[in-house]
């Protein structure tokens, strides 16, 4: 039997957890949680959940026969995700796909006697561009009067950030980053003033009301708990309001807005046949080995992931423009590609958990484990822009990854000329293709490289030793 | 109270509100005079302002 062993990130439900295991991920139940798995999964929304791939595949099974018991009764298995992404690491049009999915699955479940436990985005995850709900545990059979629980997370995880963007153009990563639990009421309605020339949709009520009430009960007793769940916090209220805030998040939009990366390139989709000799080489590099996971570091448009996407099994596209993201998912997302999963990383800032511990919600470099990287036209900007050593890439390149696909531009290259005007003279006098290869070879043995047209660039394929 | 989540006192009334015209109907059912002293503070008439409705302040 498969060893499993608990993920950090679920220990606050009582009445399950999750356990990860080498080719699939099991939810485990209590005998209090299973009570209502039975009733919940013989709905017809859940079953149509399941079959339209908005829930993750799920199957019931015994406990020991995933190595489980007490206090366990019931088990569910679920597949593996390629890589497990976070909503700090989604792009605006991400987190909205993914609230949208959030309140669909709360409003079907709700009109089948089916309550919600939650309403956070790390139940949602993506497959390539496909938002799906994994969270076999989310759902409860609806007691007579019983509100929706995850009303303020919701707020707090998924409408706050997507207003803080549509509305102020401030990206709301930072946020969802710094804080595991998301924005708050109170904050929210600090940041967030009231506009004339362009009414806010939803602020008066969600924002507004939300942070005075919650000011005004904050030291209630359980009085009005029970008073509003007497009053008949009845589907037709809740419905009525998730109707509202399905309305308000679809209004949401990100505004037109132009990066310097977004105009990087016009690239559409390529053909084998015309692949130029810098696409080509990744392609023989990918091509060379079977690949379970390829991570394509500075993927810009998306064109090397698209490459790479055709030899292997699933894409981490990353970017650290989130405009670029959000365009590359938008494309994705029309064709419906699950093997690329477009996320928008730092990798000046990049690693590292967040949550209780620092262990609950882990840095990329522990949740997936790359079989080659692709860092193409990156090493330059983190090298003299951000102050970030050659041998410090080649060390991090080394220790996430056993196979590299790396481009050098030269000291003469154009962009590297351009990136060193804003530096003092010869501070980056290092910055030579005969360093990087000496620094290179310290770490990875060069398997084959290659001159780019223009001279100025050389590619490496290189296999990391030992 | 099932669910593992701190749904928050103040958040619940909120649903209900957010659902417009329906959630008029709790709020009535509640008592919307009563809800609206309680939110706006202003204590009614004839309430006898307890010592939870003076407190008030959110924990620091």
């Amino acid at each position: 039997m498969p060893e499993i062993r608990p993920d950090s990130g679920s220990f606050r439900d009582p009445l399950s957890r999750v356990f990860v295991g080498p080719d699939a991920v099991v939810r485990a139940f209590t005998a209090e949680g299973a009570k209502d798995i039975d009733a919940v999964w013989r709905t017809g929304a859940l079953r149509r959940a399941l079959d339209s791939g908005d829930l993750i595949a799920s199957t019931m099974v015994d406990p020991t026969q995933v190595g489980l018991s007490v206090p366990w009764t019931l088990a569910m298995t679920h597949p593996r995700l390629p890589f497990v992404s976070y909503p700090y690491e989604w792009t605006f049009s991400m987190l909205k796909d993914a609230a949208l999915l959030q309140l669909k699955l709360t409003r079907e479940m709700l009109a089948e006697g089916v309550g919600m436990k939650d309403a956070t985005p790390y139940n949602v995850q993506f497959i390539g561009s496909r938002a799906q709900f994994i969270d076999a545990g989310s759902f409860e059979v609806r007691r007579k009067g019983d509100p929706w629980y995850g009303y303020k997370q919701f707020c707090e995880m998924f409408l706050y950030p997507l207003m803080l963007q549509a509305h102020l153009g401030v990206g709301y990563q930072p946020f969802l980053r710094g804080s595991v639990n998301g924005i708050s009421p109170e904050t929210m309605a600090k940041l967030l003033p009231g506009s004339l020339r362009h009414p806010r949709k939803g602020r008066l009520t969600h924002v507004v009301l939300h942070a005075a009430a919650q000011r005004r009960f904050a030291d209630s007793n359980a009085d009005v708990k029970r008073e509003v769940a007497k009053a008949g916090m009845n589907p037709q209220v809740l419905d009525a309001t998730l109707k509202k805030l399905t309305k308000i998040v679809e209004g949401l939009s990100l505004g037109d807005t132009v990066s310097t990366w977004s105009e990087y390139s016009e690239r559409g989709h390529y053909l084998e046949s015309s692949l130029d000799e810098k696409q080509r080489f990744v392609r023989d590099a990918v091509a060379s080995s079977p690949r379970a996971q390829v991570w394509d570091i500075g993927c810009n448009d998306g064109v090397f992931s698209r490459i790479a996407a055709a030899h292997a099994d699933a894409v981490v596209a990353m970017d650290a423009d989130p405009l670029v993201i959000d365009r590359l998912y938008g494309a994705l997302k029309s064709e419906k590609n699950d093997k690329i999963l477009p996320l928008y990383v730092d990798m000046s800032d990049a690693g590292g958990g967040i949550g209780w511990r620092g262990r609950e919600r882990p840095g990329i470099f522990e949740r997936g484990r790359p079989d080659i990287v692709l860092y193409l036209a990156v090493i330059h900007h983190l090298a003299i822009t951000f102050n970030v050593p050659v041998a410090a890439q080649i060390d991090m390149l080394a220790d996430a990854t056993p196979e590299l696909v790396i481009e050098m531009p030269h000291a003469d290259d154009p962009m590297v000329k351009k990136l060193l005007k804003n530096k003092r003279e010869g501070i980056h006098s290092d910055f030579t293709l005969d360093e990087f290869e000496r620094l290179l070879t310290g770490r990875f043995d060069v398997k084959s490289k290659m001159l780019l047209a223009g001279g100025t660039r050389t590619i490496f394929h290189a296999v990391r030793r030992g | 109270m099932f669910s593992y989540l701190d749904a928050g006192t103040g958040s619940m009334i909120i649903t209900a509100i957010a659902g417009g015209v329906a959630g008029i109907g709790v709020a009535a059912k509640m008592g919307m005079a009563r809800l609206k002293s309680r939110l706006t503070g202003k204590p009614l008439p004839e309430q006898e302002p307890s010592a939870q409705d003076e407190s008030g302040s959110s924990h620091d």
